[in-house]
């Protein structure tokens, strides 16, 4: 193993044991007592990093998670009032159907995160992805879909940190 | 009751009236792909008003963090898995609803995973 | 306050039981599996309220297995092989 690869698994080793140690404290709610037991077994499971394979590598941009999530639960928001009214009109107003959108990002956590993303949006459920297009089943047919996804696929690549080129989609 | 606890209560009951949209939702909608609109949405969008005003009963960090994780965990496998039974329906030829049927739109099994 | 969470608990357990006739009617497979995410969404929010209800923490914990659990339960289904094709009945 390198030197570069080391210190590559032992920053992995710190980032893990410390996202343990601290999913430990909220599923114990700091109750210090249950450290005894806590503390190794962070530790060994911080140490699978060193027999695990590394996964694919992403980054995130941390600053724009908090534009991301706040944006993405005004969404959510809108998407559950959005069904809710439907399901609640006597006229039950659906135009169900399925749409093709173009997507732009590669194979990857940011492509997985944006299909499942898309299902927690207004009227919008993905269904599959095949070639370069993810299959969206949508419950309003009128609606501008394909602009919101652009938009969504941009913002999720910000949050990644890609460059896509805006427009070309819709 | 103090004022913390009048909020708390009308998350909640606003996140009832959520559950009993996505119920409503499942017995209303006309197929398998708008049913799941109704549940993904509706019930996510009333767990996390639920769970929202109970964080303001919790009272410790540990506890909020703990209800904000449960949320999460919900949220994202209850949309990974809506996304598997919608792309199962899909292959396995479960047909849209007289409604929403376009003859130009076959459903197409495709690079089925299952 | 304990009572209002815990009628609010109840409040879900009939709307559970309303999504309850969508799976006795089908028709499809599918139809039958969204109960198995409404069982999951609602139950954890049952789970939650009763926690506060009836002053019993630890339900939070099962709160959070019931979370974990309703994922796999999905994924176990679509990943099945053996069921019918068309039609909604089981073999």
């Amino acid at each position: 193993m390198s030197v570069a690869a080391g210190s590559k698994n032992s920053r992995r080793f710190l980032v893990t044991l410390g996202a343990c140690l601290f999913l430990w404290w909220v599923l114990t709610e700091g109750d210090p007592g249950s450290w005894t037991l806590g503390v190794p077994l962070a530790v060994l499971a911080a140490l699978s990093v060193f027999t695990l394979p590394a996964g694919r590598r992403y980054r995130i941009a941390w600053r724009q998670v908090l534009p991301f999530a706040l944006s993405f639960f005004w969404q959510s928001l809108v998407g559950g009032l959005d069904v809710s009214r439907r399901a609640f009109s006597p006229r039950l107003p659906l135009r169900p159907g399925f749409i093709d959108y173009p997507v732009q990002l590669r194979r990857g956590p940011a492509l997985t995160f944006f299909m499942i993303v898309i299902s927690l949006l207004p009227g919008t459920l993905s269904v599959g992805l095949h070639r370069a297009c993810v299959h969206v089943h949508v419950l309003d047919l009128g609606l501008d879909v394909q602009g919101s996804l652009a938009d969504l696929e941009g913002r999720v690549a910000r949050l990644f940190g890609i460059t896509i080129h805006q427009g070309e989609a819709s | 009751m103090g004022p913390l606890d009048m909020v708390s209560l009308i998350l909640v009951v606003s996140g009832l009236v959520f559950f009993a949209a996505g119920s409503l939702g499942m017995l209303r909608f006309p197929d398998v792909y708008t049913r799941l609109h109704a549940l993904t949405k509706a019930d996510n969008l009333g767990l996390g008003l639920v769970a929202l005003g109970l964080i303001l009963q919790a009272g410790s960090l540990p506890l909020v963090l703990k209800l904000v994780l449960i949320w999460l965990l919900v949220l994202f496998s209850g949309a990974a898995a809506c996304h598997l039974v919608a792309q199962r329906a899909l292959t396995q030829g479960e047909p849209e609803s007289e409604a929403g049927a376009d003859p130009a739109r076959q459903p197409r099994g495709r690079e089925g995973r299952g | 306050m304990n009572a209002i969470w815990i009628g609010a608990a109840l409040f879900l357990l009939l709307t559970v039981a309303a999504g309850m006739v969508r799976v006795l009617m089908g028709p499809r497979p599918g139809d039958r599996m969204l109960a198995a995410q409404l069982f999951g969404t609602a139950g954890v929010a049952m789970l939650l309220l009763l926690a506060w209800g009836l002053e019993m923490p630890a339900l939070v914990d099962v709160a959070l297995v019931f979370a974990l659990l309703s994922a796999v339960a999905t994924v176990a289904f679509v990943r099945q092989r053996g069921l019918p094709r068309e039609g909604g009945e089981e073999p």
